[in-house]
C-alpha cells in the first residue's frame, strides 16, 4: 500500500477521503475544501478554549496547518472532524499553557462574580454563563482546566475525552476528581 | 457572593458550564491565510509544494504529450533510413547454399 492510499473504513466520508489523499499529494485546492468545511466545527470547539474571536481565528489557523503537516499520519480510523479535534486539543492546551503567567493575573471581580446564578434562577443569558465558566476555568492550571473544559464545557463523556486528550481513560477520571476538588475550594473560597 | 443554600459550587458550575454550551461561536472564515501560509512553508521548501488541480493536469498533460511526441520523432529518425536500407540478412547466407549447389 502507498502513502497515498487510505485504509477503506466506515468511518470517513467518501468526499473526504478523495480529497484527503489529493491533499496527501500536494493538492491545494482539495486541501481548501476540507478547510472550507471543517473550519467553522473547529472554530466551535476552540470557543470553548478561548471567548476571544481574534483568538480563536489564530488557532483555528494553527490547526489546519498542523493538520496539513499531519497528514500522511491520519489513519481514518473515526470520523476526520474528529481527528481535527485532537489536534485542537493539543493546539488549545499549548494555547493555555502560553498564556499562563496571563491566567494568574486573571480576578475574578466583586461586579462579575455576584452574577452568578445562586438563587437558582437561571443566567439571563448562555453568553454570561460562558464568561463566568471561562473565568472560573482560567484560574486552574492548564491540566485541570483542559479536562473540565473537555467534560463540563464541552459536554463529552470520558471515554470522549481520553480520546482527545490523547490520555487513558484512568487518567481523565484522576484528573477529573483533582480538577473537581480544586474548582470546589476556588469556588467556595469566593463564596466566603 | 452569597453563600447557596440550594445547590453546591459544583453543581452551579455544572449548570453554568451546561447553559455556556449553547453560547454560538463567531464565524470565522480562515481557509485563505491558511493555504498562504502553507505556501509560504512550501515556498521555504519545508513541505511539498502546494498546486491547484487545474494547474497540475495541464502541466502533465503538456509534459506527457511532449515526451511521447519526442520519442516518436527521434524513432521516426532512426528507425525510416533504417528500413530503407536494410537488406534481407540471409541473403549472403543462402548465396553460398548457391554456390554449392551450382
Amino acid at each position: 500500500m502507498s502513502d497515498l492510499a487510505i485504509p477503506e473504513v466506515q468511518t470517513i466520508d467518501a468526499g473526504d477521503a478523495e480529497e484527503i489523499r489529493a491533499a496527501r499529494a500536494g493538492d491545494g485546492g482539495a486541501y481548501a475544501q476540507l478547510v472550507e468545511r471543517y473550519q467553522g466545527g473547529i472554530a466551535s470547539y476552540l470557543w470553548r478554549f478561548s471567548r476571544d474571536a481574534g483568538v480563536v481565528d489564530e488557532l483555528t489557523q494553527e490547526v489546519f496547518v498542523e493538520a496539513y503537516f499531519s497528514l500522511h499520519g491520519y489513519r481514518a480510523t473515526g470520523p476526520f472532524l474528529h481527528w481535527l479535534k485532537q489536534i485542537a486539543t493539543r493546539v488549545g492546551y499549548r494555547f493555555w499553557k502560553r498564556r499562563q503567567k496571563d491566567r494568574r493575573n486573571v480576578q475574578l471581580g466583586e461586579d462579575q462574580w455576584p452574577q452568578m446564578p445562586h438563587d437558582g434562577s437561571p443566567p439571563e443569558s448562555a453568553s454570561e454563563a460562558a464568561q463566568l465558566v471561562h473565568l472560573l476555568l482560567a484560574k486552574l492550571p492548564p491540566r485541570d482546566r483542559l479536562v473540565l473544559t473537555l467534560l463540563y464545557l464541552q459536554g463529552n463523556s470520558v471515554e470522549e475525552a481520553a480520546q482527545l486528550s490523547g490520555w487513558s481513560r484512568t487518567m481523565v477520571k484522576v484528573q477529573a476528581f483533582r480538577a473537581r476538588g480544586k474548582l470546589k475550594k476556588l469556588m467556595e473560597g469566593m463564596e466566603k | 457572593m452569597n453563600a447557596s443554600s440550594r445547590e453546591s459550587p459544583l453543581e452551579q458550575f455544572e449548570r453554568l458550564a451546561s447553559l455556556a454550551r449553547d453560547e454560538a461561536p463567531p464565524t470565522i472564515n480562515v481557509c485563505d491565510r491558511v493555504l498562504a501560509r502553507l505556501q509560504e512553508r512550501s515556498a521555504a521548501g519545508d513541505i511539498r509544494p502546494l498546486t491547484s488541480p487545474p494547474d497540475r493536469e495541464w502541466v502533465g498533460l503538456v509534459i506527457g504529450a511532449g515526451i511521447a511526441i519526442t520519442a516518436a520523432a527521434i524513432a521516426l529518425m532512426i528507425g525510416v533510413p533504417s528500413w530503407e536500407s536494410m537488406n534481407d540478412p540471409l541473403a549472403g547466407w543462402f548465396d553460398q547454399f548457391n554456390v554449392v549447389m551450382q
